[in-house]
């Protein structure tokens, strides 16, 4: 052989060993290349959790091009993710108070489910629990996701905010997420993140507590017979093991409640913060460590040996992180005497309800007290085309602890975007929008606007 | 309603006659049905309480068109007090729908609370209200959660002399702890599911109707909860049941339009009653209201005609569903077309696109 040929021959061997074999159909792709998009949108709401649903629903409803923007793959936030399936109360005294988009949500989830709804009229007394609807947390995802799709919304999963800036008319704000970086111009921006993220990246203050309510990882554990178990031996040997150090004070305040209710909300995560990839990360770790190391220990005890986890949420909820500095600051004094603001959007029912290291004792509003949400609670201090909904409105602690329940932030989400959209309309800023505009349009899609 | 009765005849045919020359303790509620009583059937139920026997006859007490008015239960069972025990012995009434209904003590007979001491007439009637609370928290205790840890230890299980638990003690007459909760659970018990099984056997759409004329409206949620019950219901009982879909209670509306039968909307009285109610509901109702006729197997043109002329007004969730609605029964008379296209250039981008996808799926 010519040693030119042999070369040529080798080169062809080697390069057919370098080269991975392509089976039939197969093509090499090019490397993926990170896309940029540009878009414009009337209205841009960011989160699609419980207010962030309701308000892109509205939004798109009253005819206003709108975009939602979810870090997570699904909607619905603390209902369908966070797992807490009871989204607040909606009647108060006999009478709804909460209607509209969010009510009519929970009304189609509960009817897709065959579910009944506990009477209404029957008071609830201290166990406002009575009053809660169960959903089904898919079903629930289902539905927004639909009626998100049906109101025109534009969704956009895996997304979240990097950079928001004031423009002429409105705000120009990047987002990425998987492979894109999307650069939104929007007139009216809706911050419905829980946390006030988008706030801040706005420039807008915000405030926070030293120490904050704990989050909840909610869970299902089975295989055990509830009616035999000898509930004053666990006792003393879960109180020994948290004395010991073994399991962390706090974290399950109650074993007997833990097992009654074979889990779901009965966990405390000390200091768990949605706000970042980084503190979500961690109160997600913190509460599956919690989870199991209880399980370890639990299945020590006589009668709950063959306990197992047989659900558990993807993240860890959360209560509590921060809050804008609004127009108004809803106090604890306005709260449970019920005030009705001038400009009241929505109502509020719900215990004062502050989870602590003690657990919670939740202090109920006297006998026909329904609290209400002022429109000027909803806007950071010195902005313009901005509102939030959910639970980072501005509000101090305590009446913050009642505000955060998700029927409540469901009122706010349609009312947030009712404004935003007769802003956009009008070509002005939601405090400046008339309030018998606001009332007008959210009473034409079912909601329950306080009178003054 | 509360009152102090001296057996004076409401259940006069359940009382034998020879005990009627002395006076007796009886507290009763507000009955479902008017109180005529013309026979008594005994029923031998299986209690499922911790009788060494536990089986008991429950009497039903029945009017003269052969309805159930109501029930009772002979209660004669030992309650301990401080070591020493001394039978309950009374009657327990139940409403048809299960509720409770009251008390009638024998002649002779009285409770007694701490040291034998009778109950006055406020603890009767205090026991009376405890007793048809059935969200009681008692519900939730048992027998060891009536005392105190400490005071269990002295293996007295006597819920008298022993102190009672503090949680408990809202829940119970005072000093008559342990007869409160073995009467509360009695109420709550297995005879309560028994009653209703047999009133609903027993069931009528006549006895329906007569059921939601009840001031008690637990009375009104029980039947609408057990309508599956009849095989088919009147035309007036439709309608009473669409009357009910009101603005004034919205969890009735609600159960109405869950449990009203779908064959009963291939009715167009029914049809426009329902839209009747529809103009006057909050968006939550309306929209099951609508909801609801999409089960129909037609939607009448009188019924079409209404909803039409309400097009304009609506908005959001509403309109989508009745566009479903009129998708559902291919409606494409002239007047609704109409109203569409006028839809169709609404400065509402979503209603003009709601009103645009109608008319393509039309052509």
């Amino acid at each position: 052989m010519k040693r030119r040929s042999a070369l040529a021959k080798l080169g062809a061997v080697s390069l057919g060993i370098a080269s991975p074999r392509l089976l039939r159909g197969e093509v090499f792709a090019q490397p993926y290349e990170r896309k940029e998009r540009q878009l414009e949108t009337d209205i841009l709401v960011i989160g699609g959790g419980t207010a962030g649903v309701i308000a892109a629903i509205q939004a798109g409803r009253a005819g206003r091009k709108t975009t939602l923007v979810e870090n997570g793959s699904m909607l619905g936030g603390t209902t369908t993710t966070g797992g807490v399936n009871f989204p607040g109360i909606f009647f108060a005294w006999g009478k709804q108070v909460i209607g509209g988009i969010g009510w009519e949500l929970v009304q189609d989830a509960v009817t897709l489910a065959d579910g009944t709804l506990p009477d209404f009229s029957v008071p609830h007394g201290r166990q406002h629990w009575r009053h809660q609807v169960r959903v089904n947390p898919a079903i629930y995802a289902l539905l927004a996701e639909e009626k998100c799709v049906q109101a025109g919304v534009q969704l956009r999963f895996y997304e979240t905010p990097t950079h928001i800036e004031a423009t002429k008319n409105g705000w120009k704000v990047v987002t990425v997420g998987k492979g894109t970086q999307t650069h939104i111009q929007c007139n009216q921006l809706i911050d419905c993140t829980g946390n006030a993220y988008a706030a801040s990246l706005a420039g807008f203050k915000l405030l926070r507590e030293a120490e904050t309510q704990p989050g909840t990882l909610q869970f299902k554990i089975g295989d055990y017979d509830y009616a035999h178990l000898d509930m004053a031996m666990i006792k003393a040997k879960f109180n020994e093991a948290v004395a010991q150090g073994e399991l962390v004070k706090g974290e399950f305040l109650n074993v007997e409640s833990l097992l009654h209710s074979a889990g779901d909300n009965v966990q405390h995560i000390a200091g768990a913060d949605a706000t970042t990839s980084e503190t979500h990360s961690l109160a997600n770790i913190t509460g599956r460590a919690s989870l199991l190391r209880t399980v370890r220990f639990l299945r020590t005890l006589p009668g709950l040996e063959k306990l197992k986890v047989l659900d558990m949420q993807n993240e860890t909820a959360v209560r509590e992180t921060y809050r804008i500095d609004g127009l108004y600051r809803i106090s604890r004094e306005d709260y449970v005497s019920g005030k009705v603001f001038d400009d009241a959007v929505s109502y509020s029912y719900y215990p004062i309800d502050l989870h602590d290291a003690n657990g919670v004792a939740p202090k109920h509003l006297e006998q026909g007290k329904v609290a209400t949400v002022p429109l000027r609670a909803l806007i950071p201090k010195d902005s313009r085309n901005f509102l939030v909904a959910g639970r980072c409105l501005s509000s101090d602690r305590l009446a913050n602890s009642a505000l955060r329940v998700q029927a409540s932030c469901m009122g706010m989400g349609q009312a947030a975007a009712a404004a935003a959209v007769l802003a956009n309309k009008q070509g002005t800023s939601p405090a400046e929008v008339p309030m018998s505009d606001v009332r007008a349009l959210l009473e034409e899609h079912g909601a329950i606007v306080p009178k003054a | 309603m509360l009152r102090l009765m001296v057996c004076l005849g409401i259940f006069g045919l359940a009382c034998p006659s020879k005990l009627w020359s002395q006076e007796r303790l009886a507290y009763f509620g507000v009955p479902t049905l008017p109180q005529h009583p013309a026979v008594v059937h005994r029923v031998l139920i299986d209690t499922g309480e911790n009788h060494a026997l536990g089986k008991d006859t429950l009497f039903q007490v029945v009017n003269a068109k052969g309805e159930p008015i109501a029930y009772y239960r002979k209660i004669l069972q030992e309650a301990c007090f401080n070591g020493q025990c001394r039978p309950l012995n009374l009657q327990l009434y139940w409403n048809i729908t299960g509720r409770y209904l009251g008390f009638e003590l024998p002649s002779g007979e009285f409770l007694s609370k701490t040291e034998h001491v009778p109950f006055t007439a406020n603890e009767y009637h205090q026991l009376h209200k405890l007793l048809a609370d059935s969200l009681s928290p008692l519900g939730n205790f048992n027998y060891l959660d009536l005392t105190p840890t400490a005071a269990r230890k002295t293996e007295k299980l006597d819920g008298i002399t022993a102190p009672t638990a503090t949680s408990v003690l809202p829940y119970v007459v005072k000093g008559a702890v342990y007869t409160t909760y073995v009467l509360w659970k009695l109420v709550y018990g297995s005879t309560q599911q028994e009653v209703q099984r047999l009133t609903k056997q027993v069931l009528t759409a006549a006895m329906a109707h007569d059921m939601l004329e009840s001031p008690d409206r637990s009375d009104h949620f029980w039947l609408l909860n057990n309508l599956d019950g009849l095989d088919s219901l009147t035309g007036a009982l439709e309608q009473q049941l669409v009357g009910m879909v009101s603005d004034r209670d919205y969890t009735l509306g609600e159960r109405v339009l869950r449990v009203l039968p779908n064959r009963s909307l291939n009715s167009d009285t029914i049809q426009l009653e329902l839209l009747q109610q529809f103009q006057g509901s909050t968006y939550s109702l309306r929209l099951l209201i609508l909801e609801k006729l999409m089960q129909a197997n037609a939607l009448y043109p009188s019924a079409v005609r209404v909803l039409t002329a309400q097009l304009k007004d609506l908005n959001g969730a509403a309109l989508a569903v009745a566009f479903r609605l009129f998708r559902k029964f291919r409606i494409k008379n002239k007047e609704t077309l109409t109203e569409i296209r006028k839809l169709q250039h609404s400065d509402n981008a979503y209603i003009a696109s709601l009103a645009s996808d109608y008319l393509d799926d039309r052509d």
